[in-house]
């Protein structure tokens, strides 16, 4: 027993009971600040007694969702999961998970440690602990105005995985250009995820995509499909970097509009049907992550199976809510490419019901709103019904649908988010649905009023 | 009436939703009923100096920037300029407005010559600038978001955009932002920069108007509603 890391552990834990008491919210990183401050040390010693090591998933869009599915998967096959669950994937925020889930003597109550990890954290967690598995699903531009540049931020993967161990496994999505190149340099287990699926291929690459020159020899790469912003099956015709036949692979996608994904899977557990309870071709890729990340650990195919049943949306995740005889779609937004990955889906389901879209700039949803601007809005445009903005850029919102071709009279600026709620459900007919796109913080504040009003639970208690 | 908005390396320099300048202008023009296209220029493709009467240059990243920098200097550069003394109109932000000085030196990386078309030069400094922005000068007050690590330093042939009265602007040291010569302007503003400051965005339509009319020419008013209360909530964000 070290008494350092259990007099971090108490602290955390006080600091988490006064954050809750004073009503302050999920207190979901402050107990990690201060038991870190008072153990730095804390994380690795934690990891190192976990039976089945650390398990990190990050990328810019789908740690959240990948993670959960991952851990329905691991709690099918009765293992004891440590997650940092409410989506503060900080490194703070790990360190609080670890807090709230280990015993004062320093034993974890908990098999595997699974953690979503901010891509801009990951290198320094990386030097503190040593995964059993590493899950990249993709890099895309986000926030910048928090992480610099997207070849700074790739610069310092290349860095945190070329010092991975040998028995540690990468799982990546060979989709994505940069992290095949990623693959291709690493020096321990490397495993690859990808989709077939030509006929959901998008016609040209959207004006968001990044990197699409060859990471191997900067010419441009050529696409046989485009899936999702730069990810797809490519290849560069002038060195020959090629995108490496996935040990995972899903075709037959079936997109049911916003409600799930069918995929037939084809790998290390055999040919499989899965039904994914959550929609859209990025999903699919969220589920290959979580299946390869399950299949490294050493799940067996009926807990991967039945992790895939209980599934549900994280929140926020194209999470539905029932309230006043209405249903309520929440899909969280946080940068163009995922934005493009949510208009997609709501273009593809023609309705003319109201949507609410809510813009914050604090600094967890990026302060810079420039990227509204590199998100297509104007695929809003065939649809016909009245769309609400709100939030602290409301206004700025209410601009770029302006900008879209949105007509002006069907766009509606009110700042307050629970009016904006208000007015939006009055829009929506009894029996109806209402989409709302918010930002992070818009989400967590338009959570914190739908719990006010008794239509959700508070998120912390999930 | 017709205008030709020109995307100038709109694949390499397009970081922060500088695209919205261009679509500014476009729909700006398009409900005055006046006829617009807009056409994105490449690197390796010859600019031709009578097509475009505004050209949007924005932001990229270092390595874009090299490429941007190696393709001015092949020819391209020459055109643009031949472009200008036509009376084309230029809007560079960020990078583009870097390349649109002198030159500008990168971290451990020669000096990237600029077309000199504006009267300044930029280092890089070692820290950013990032954060909302916002400043008084000659044409109005101006709202924007700041994100550069480079310092612009002007010459006595450019003025400002305008003073800073929240954020850094060119350098940090100085107190301005921005900078024109003739129809040529420059600055570090995202934010976009066009849709929240609609009278700049018009000044630029009347501008390229002008040089295809060879007259004053004044826009009908637009309802700006929209655009104004973005500017006003723009403006009451922290730094």
């Amino acid at each position: 027993m070290n008494p350092r890391l259990s007099l971090a552990l108490l602290a955390g834990r006080a600091v988490g009971a006064a954050s809750r008491l004073s009503g302050r919210g999920g207190g979901t990183a402050l107990p990690g600040l201060a038991a870190r401050r008072l153990y730095p040390g804390l994380i690795g010693e934690v990891a190192a007694r976990l039976p089945d090591g650390i398990v990190l998933v990050s990328g810019t869009n789908g740690k959240t969702t990948t993670s959960r599915l991952l851990a329905s998967m691991l709690t099918s096959n009765n293992r004891r999961v440590l997650h940092n669950r409410s989506g503060s994937n900080l490194v703070r925020g790990i360190a609080a998970s670890m807090v709230f889930s280990t015993h004062i003597t320093g034993r974890p109550r908990g098999d595997v440690g699974l953690f979503e990890t901010d891509e801009a954290v990951l290198p320094g967690l990386l030097s503190e602990i040593s995964p059993s598995v590493v899950i990249l699903n993709n890099l895309f531009r986000d926030q910048l105005d928090r992480y610099g540049e997207l070849d700074t931020v790739y610069r310092r993967w290349e860095g945190a995985v070329a010092g991975l161990p040998p028995e540690t496994c990468l799982v990546l999505n060979g989709d994505d250009p940069a992290l095949a190149r990623l693959g291709e340099e690493a020096s321990c287990r490397v495993t690859y995820f990808g989709l077939h699926a030509p006929a959901l291929s998008l016609s040209e690459l959207p004006h968001a995509a990044d990197a699409t020159a060859c990471p191997r020899c900067k010419r441009p790469l050529v696409y046989s499909a485009i899936y999702v912003s730069h990810i797809g099956e490519y290849n560069c015709p002038k060195c020959g970097f090629t995108r490496p036949e996935p040990d995972l692979c899903a075709s037959n996608v079936v997109l049911h509009g916003t409600t799930g994904t069918e995929l037939s899977l084809r790998g290390p557990y055999g040919e499989r049907l899965v039904r994914l309870n959550v929609p859209g071709l990025y999903n699919a890729y969220n589920a290959l992550a979580a299946t390869a990340g399950a299949h490294a650990l050493g799940v067996p195919w009926e807990a991967v199976a039945r992790g895939y049943e209980g599934f549900t949306a994280a929140f926020g995740r194209f999470e539905r809510i029932r309230a006043e005889g209405r249903e309520i779609v929440l899909a969280l937004v946080k940068n163009p490419v995922g934005c493009n990955e949510v208009l997609r889906m709501l273009s593809s389901e023609p309705s003319s019901e109201p949507l609410l879209i809510i813009i914050n700039d604090k600094t967890a949803d990026g302060r810079d709103v420039s990227w509204l601007w590199d998100a297509d809005f104007e695929m809003l445009g065939a649809l016909g019904g009245e769309i609400v903005t709100s939030g602290l850029r409301a206004a700025d919102m209410g601009v770029r649908l302006k900008y879209a071709g949105i007509p002006a009279e069907r766009i509606h600026v009110v700042e307050s988010i629970p009016a904006a709620l208000r007015e939006a459900v009055d829009r929506t007919p009894r029996g109806g649905t209402l989409r709302v796109m918010p930002t992070y913080t818009a989400m967590l504040e338009l959570r914190a009023h739908m719990g006010e009003l008794g239509w959700v639970e508070p998120y912390w208690e999930e | 009436m017709k205008l030709t908005i020109g995307f100038l390396y709109g694949r390499l320099m397009n970081i922060y939703g500088d695209r919205g300048n261009v679509a500014t202008l476009v729909r700006r023009a398009g409900w005055r009923g006046i006829e617009v296209e807009a056409v994105t220029l490449n690197a390796g493709e010859p600019i031709d100096p009578d097509l475009c009467d505004i050209y949007v240059f924005g932001g990229g990243q270092d390595k874009e920037q090299f490429v941007v920098a190696d393709d001015l200097a092949s020819g391209n550069g020459e055109r643009l300029k031949e472009a200008v003394e036509g009376g084309a109109v230029v809007l560079g932000v960020c990078g583009g407005y870097q390349l649109l000085g002198h030159y500008y030196k990168p971290h451990g990386h020669e000096e990237l010559r600029g077309l000199g078309l504006i009267d300044a030069y930029t280092v890089a400094g070692d820290t950013r600038h990032i954060g909302n922005i916002a400043l008084a000068g000659p044409f109005g007050e101006l709202v924007g978001f700041e994100n550069h690590s480079g310092r612009t330093y002007l010459g006595s042939g450019a003025r400002p955009l305008g003073a800073v009265t929240k954020g850094s602007g060119n350098n940090g040291e100085d107190g301005t932002e921005g900078a024109y010569t003739g129809r040529v302007y420059g600055t570090y503003m995202h934010g976009p920069l066009l849709p929240k400051n609609p009278a700049l965005a018009d000044r630029l339509l009347s501008e390229a108007l002008e040089r295809r009319h060879s007259g004053p020419v004044t826009l009908p008013p637009l309802d700006d509603t929209l655009e104004c209360s973005a500017h006003t909530s723009a403006l009451s964000r922290p730094r």
